[in-house]
């Protein structure tokens, strides 16, 4: 097999060329024993013999070199001159390379792009010790998710698990930090003293925390973030020792975390810049409440431990705590542990993976695109290669130098790919903060350039494979006795670029379904029941400077005595002064405005109802002023919302939402039924009569299911209770809504700065902007969907025009002897716009097909529309069939304006 | 004349390995031999010039090669040629005698 021998040798020069050296090694030896024994023959002594034998040899290292360099030259040789020789054909041809090359860099850069990300991500370790190890350990709910447990299950898991080498507990809080010039509110994070050493981040200045500084009631002392240290105290070089007083107290910077510092990373790019972390000393209230899930888990797992095993463990850790408390436990309590990085891009990973996908699509249409205007051009170039093939190149030959121009576009293609991905890049970074998890680490690594190649290798095999093995497969002498076209020939390779066209409809018909699908997502989620206006409202929140975060959550035994509410003092007063600035139609307050990601879950209990502790009920709870309801345009379904009235000393009230009422109180009138919020337990001592039934709002996701929600006025939150701190005292939310365009942040900040000074303001948006925000990842994905299929379309109407106008010229004879024989005009773009129609036709069903496969993977983004609406498929499938006839029209035109005489008399 | 391979016009070695192949197959020492027979003397051809030629010759499909025992029995590799060796050398050859004709037309010339 003469053909294979070149290619058996390339391989045997890469794969085996530890095989390749033994055997030439054997054979210089076996050339040496030869000549020893020919001069042996020749009457020499033997060793006479052997050193004239090793004289004419030249040494066998030598021959050996010889030949590896001979071999190695010849290799780069002839990838140096095919190179050449693609360079320069495809110089002849600038349009068809600028075409080809353009289209291969779309795909390749968008699929640069993505793969930068998805690579940044998802696969990127995070920058901390063993950072593959680390687990969150977290309450299990329906799926992974991130979800506080409390101090004393903490407690019990560290204690009772052997997979962690480490483990610790952090708390996400608030508070404010001050000084002569400032009053800003910071994130922290109360971390336990052994989380730095177990992610092994180095402090900037000074050090970490100590043991004894994790104690309960331990030295008040903090770090700052390097943003913190930066703009707050002008990178002073003393910082550290210094006492700043956060949440009202003194403490002592004992060090500084660098900006690279994010943990936790949840807690989202603002860390870095304002953030500053407390040890965690439990408070007598975290030690001995179970239900005080306000913790977070995080461990390092032993070398040799999986996270299966930690799991295993911790299913027996969660039996024991519902075995050992029966009474305040619910019975489907459970825990879970995931791997840390895949718990923070749980959100983002399927999106990426999806688009991904939708680009592979693209990628795949390109190729195809370029090896249709490849084949075009090998049906041109038809008798060049026919005359090659008889001056002797081989066929080998032939198929290297069409891969050899593959190769080039393709090489030149991923170039441009390349700046075309560092724009969209420059773009990604442009996106609001949080889009992306891990956003901020977006950049390009080494590993693209592995992709990159592998790419390169792909594009060159798909897009040049198929066009060399129709040249190679086809018949120099039919081609040199056919003149410029060969019958037999190039009805094989319409049929192959046909098949091509239909394999790219097919493939648009499925991105543009996804893109359609899509649309209609954005579209219902636009027009979806938010259950409150969003003109010309506007939502801040307020931290006070005195509060000394969540983590103070405490009962206070002396009820009775209780001091008054900031509610009442503080809160209610500048809530009165707010209604009568000018511009203000209306202002409330709430704890937890909608889509604002504050929460306080609390189990309840129905006065006067048996408890069931296997399904304890648990609602979302909210204190709000009076007024909250008009603010927001909240209708009452029943009943009345929470007044003025409802002061410290009225009546305890509570308005509830729909979801709620219809879950707890399916057949009954809701109206005067008494909640208990936990009693002595966590302070809420009187009961809440229900006196009004709120419409639903939107919380957590624009689409979603909104969770029970109880409202409680804020004045009755009782300053003695666990929900005082949580609530009322730490940080609260205001909902203005203004008359006309009003600067709401300097006006408020004005407003404030007079009546509540120790109040820090903080994240002014308004409320249409909290809207878009939180169904900007479904327009992200609509933008970018649309982006591919257009591209995917372009690239469709130009194949498509592309192979008929092939077919077209290259039937111009046959085309001129149907007329001669009396077919019309219309008979022959009839034919030509008949082969369009067919085309798209066979790819818009195998698309269709194909997109109802794929459809399921979609349905987890879609809202209220079907992975199999029917609208869209037939949008689609329209849209297409204009599309196709729209491109077929010119060739068709062509076709029917040619002269018979003129055709026949051509050859 | 001093037997000098180097001093070989591009492609020559090939010819000569070729031709030394029509007979039929020969392991290294057997084409060095055969072609300083057929050639009266003139021509030696070293190893190390052998062996890469061999091995170019085998990656462009000329020839192929075995693992075969020698007249004396010792393991050697044989090379045969193959169809387009074959082809390959009337190519050379019909180069060759163009060139040698041409180049005895200019010495001829006065």
């Amino acid at each position: 097999m003469p053909m294979l021998a070149p290619i058996r040798s390339f391989f045997r020069n890469l794969v085996a060329s530890g095989h390749v050296d033994a055997d030439l090694d054997q054979e210089a030896h076996a050339h040496l024993d030869m000549l020893t024994d020919e001069n042996l023959r020749a009457g020499m002594s033997a060793e006479q013999a052997q050193r004239a034998a090793y004289i004419e040899l030249g040494g066998i290292e030598q021959v050996k070199e010889q030949v590896r360099e001979q071999r190695l030259g010849q290799w780069l040789h002839s990838i140096y001159s095919d190179a050449r020789f693609a360079l320069r054909q495809l110089r002849k041809s600038p349009g068809f390379t600028c075409v080809a090359i353009l289209t291969l860099a779309l795909g390749i850069g968008a699929n640069a792009a993505l793969f930068t990300v998805v690579e940044s991500v998802l696969l990127r370790p995070l920058p901390y010790a063993h950072s593959e190890r680390l687990v969150y350990v977290g309450l299990k709910t329906d799926k992974p998710q991130f979800s506080n447990t409390s101090w004393v299950n903490y407690r019990d898991v560290r204690e009772q698990s052997h997979s962690f080498q480490a483990i610790g507990a952090y708390a996400e809080d608030v508070a404010v930090l001050q000084t002569k010039d400032v009053t800003n509110s910071v994130g922290v994070i109360r971390v336990t003293p052994n989380v730095f050493p177990m992610l092994g981040i180095q402090p900037l200045l000074g050090r970490t925390f100590t043991e004894a500084e994790g104690e309960p009631g331990g030295p008040q002392v903090v770090m700052l973030s390097e943003g913190v240290w930066r703009d707050v105290f002008k990178a002073a070089p003393d910082i550290v020792g210094r006492s700043v007083r956060i949440g009202g107290v003194a403490h002592s910077v004992v060090g500084v975390m660098p900006y690279r510092m994010s943990f936790p990373e949840e807690a989202g790019p603002d860390l870095t810049k304002g953030g500053v972390w407390f040890p965690l000393q439990p408070t007598p209230e975290m030690l001995k409440d179970r239900g005080y899930n306000f913790i977070a888990i995080i461990g390092q797992l032993r070398p040799d431990a999986t996270v299966e095993q930690a799991q295993a463990e911790l299913d027996i850790v969660a039996q024991r705590i519902i075995h050992d408390n029966p009474n305040n436990t619910s019975s489907n309590f459970g825990l879970r542990a995931s791997p840390y990085l895949k718990l923070l891009t749980v959100q983002a990973r399927p999106v990426l993976l999806a688009l991904l996908g939708a680009l592979a699509l693209v990628l795949l249409i390109a190729c195809a695109n370029v090896a249709n205007l490849l084949i075009a051009r090998c049906l041109g170039r038809q008798q060049e290669f026919a005359v090659r093939a008889a001056l002797g190149a081989s066929r080998l030959r032939l198929i290297r130098q069409l891969l050899g121009e593959g190769a080039v576009l393709s090489v030149l293609g991923c170039g441009v790919g390349f700046l075309l991905a560092e724009f969209a890049l420059m773009g990604i970074r442009k996106l609001p903060e949080g889009t992306i998890p891990r956003g901020n680490s977006i950049a390009i690594h080494w590993p693209l350039l592995l992709a990159l190649g592998a790419i390169a290798a792909i594009t060159t095999l798909l897009s040049s494979l198929l066009p060399a093995l129709l040249v190679a497969r086809s018949d120099p002498q039919a081609g040199l006795q056919a003149g410029t076209r060969s019958v037999g020939a190039h009805s094989v390779r319409g049929h192959m670029s046909g098949w091509l066209v239909a394999g790219e409809v097919a493939l648009s018909t499925v991105l543009l379904i996804g893109a359609g699908l899509l649309f209609r997502t954005l579209w219902n989620l636009e027009r979806s029941q938010l259950g409150f206006g969003v003109a010309q409202v506007t939502t801040f929140s307020a931290v006070s400077a005195d509060s000394g975060g969540f983590a103070t959550m405490a009962v206070s035994e002396n009820a009775t005595n209780a001091p008054a509410s900031m509610a009442t003092l503080i809160y209610a007063p500048v809530l009165e002064r707010v209604r009568h600035t000018p511009g203000i139609e209306s202002a409330a307050l709430s704890s937890a405005p909608p889509l604002s990601n504050d929460d306080l879950h609390s189990s309840f209990e129905i006065v006067g109802r048996a408890k069931d502790p296997a399904n304890t009920a648990s609602s979302r709870v909210t204190a709000v002023s009076d007024e909250y309801a008009r603010t927001m345009r909240t209708p009452v379904l029943r009943g009345r919302m929470i007044d003025a009235d409802d002061s410290a000393d009225a009546p305890a009230v509570a308005v509830i939402n729909e979801v709620l009422a219809k879950k707890y109180f399916p057949n009954e009138n809701p109206l005067q039924q008494q909640l208990d919020l936990g009693g002595k337990d966590t302070g809420m001592i009187r009961p809440f009569t229900i006196v009004g039934v709120l419409a639903n709002q939107v919380d957590s996701a624009v689409g979603g299911t909104p969770d029970p929600m109880i409202y409680l006025p804020y004045q009755q939150v009782p300053t003695s209770s666990l929900f005082y701190q949580a609530l009322v005292s730490t940080m609260v939310n205001f909902v203005v809504r203004t008359r006309a365009d009003l600067p709401v942040a300097s006006t408020m900040r004005s407003v404030f700065h007079e009546a509540a000074p120790n109040l820090a303001l903080d994240s002014f948006r308004a409320m249409q902007e909290v809207v878009d925000d939180n169904i900007f990842n479904q327009r992200l994905g609509l933008y970018l969907t649309s982006a591919f299929a257009g591209l995917a379309i372009v690239m469709v109407m130009a194949g498509l025009y592309g192979v008929l106008a092939q077919l077209v010229s290259y039937r111009r004879h046959e085309i001129g002897i149907r007329m001669a024989l009396g077919a019309t005009r219309q008979n022959v773009a009839g034919m030509v716009l008949r082969q369009g129609a067919m085309l798209i036709g066979v790819g818009l069903a195998s698309g269709i097909v194909l997109a109802l496969a794929v459809g399921r993977v979609l349905s987890k983004f879609l809202y209220d529309v079907r992975p199999t609406d029917l609208l869209t498929y037939a949008a689609v499938a329209i849209g297409l069939l204009v599309i196709g006839s729209l491109a077929s029209l010119l060739p068709a035109h062509r076709a029917a304006s040619i002269e018979p005489m003129q055709a026949l008399r051509e050859d | 004349m001093s037997p000098e391979p180097t001093t070989l016009l591009q492609g020559t070695l090939d010819l000569l390995i070729l031709k030394s192949l029509v007979a039929g197959q020969l392991h290294g020492l057997g084409i060095s031999r055969r072609v300083q027979q057929i050639t009266s003397g003139t021509f030696l051809v070293k190893p190390g010039s052998l062996f890469p030629a061999l091995h170019r010759m085998e990656d462009e499909g000329w020839i192929s090669s075995f693992w075969g025992d020698s007249e004396n029995n010792r393991r050697a590799k044989y090379y045969r040629l193959t169809k387009t060796g074959r082809k390959q050398l009337e190519v050379e050859t019909e180069r060759w005698s163009r060139i040698s004709w041409a180049i005895a037309q200019a010495l001829e010339a006065s």
